[in-house]
């Protein structure tokens, strides 16, 4: 399992804590590149529509990283739960 | 039958161009205010973004873009995402120079192209087409205007 860089550990509190998440993951694209998606998973995007919920996360990425931090994630997952079923179903 | 239905290769200016018919198709699902045209309109944006994000592939490999068979080991994932995926995600990712470049319009305009660009290449899928749940037209809405101002950068 790939070692999260510091600033990917912080975004993945502040993630939890300002959106009350239930989970948040943050894997990276693919094996040995400095590229992560992000899946978070919180009762907060229930009935919000999927650009305003990654609108929300965007804003915390930018609070909590750098220009050259922000630039290594390279998609947000964010999901209401339940909705993990429907999102696995996708991949 | 209709002539449109056949494969073609176009060049980069052409896909800009079937990117621009494909936008007005969306903005006239989306004028019609109708929530029952909605899908068709996110669908729509997304695939001007699909079409963009090939034009740019097809622009920086432009050789692998023409072999349509005995594509060699190391270009078979561009060639597979030129000819055969709908994934925006993994067309991005191939896309490196590009996402800085939105990144600085993003920058120099204060609006966030580049947050917009990965959310579209994100949730975007052409199950869409399939779909039996139906969305808003101010979603829609919301995703063109996105789309709007994206594509005048990804050009």
């Amino acid at each position: 399992m790939t070692e999260l860089p510091d600033s990917m550990k912080r975004l993945e509190e502040r993630l939890r804590t300002d959106l009350e998440a239930e989970s948040v993951e943050i894997d990276p694209v693919e094996p040995s590149t400095d590229r992560f998606s992000v899946t978070i998973i919180s009762p907060k995007f229930i009935g919000m529509p999927d650009l305003r919920r990654q609108d929300l996360a965007w804003e915390i990425v930018d609070k909590v990283c750098s220009r050259e931090e922000s630039m290594m994630v390279t998609a947000i997952w964010a999901l209401a739960p339940g909705e993990i079923t429907t999102y696995l179903e996708r991949l | 039958m209709a002539r449109i239905f056949e494969r073609q290769v176009l060049k980069p200016s052409q896909l800009y161009a079937v990117a621009e018919k494909r936008f007005g198709d969306a903005k006239a699902l989306c004028d019609t205010q109708d929530n029952e045209r909605a899908n068709g309109a996110m669908y729509l944006c997304g695939f001007v973004v699909e079409i963009l994000l090939k034009a740019r592939l097809v622009r920086l490999h432009s050789s692998t873009a023409k072999m349509r068979r005995d594509v060699p080991d190391a270009e078979r994932k561009i060639s597979q995402l030129i000819w055969r995926s709908h994934n925006l995600l993994e067309m991005l990712v191939e896309l490196r120079p590009l996402e800085a470049a939105v990144k600085k319009a993003a920058e120099r305009s204060g609006q966030p192209f580049d947050h917009w660009l990965k959310d579209i290449c994100t949730t975007w899928t052409i199950h869409a087409r399939y779909s039996s749940r139906s969305t808003t037209i101010a979603e829609a809405r919301d995703m063109l205007d996105r789309v709007r101002q994206l594509k005048e950068i990804l050009k």
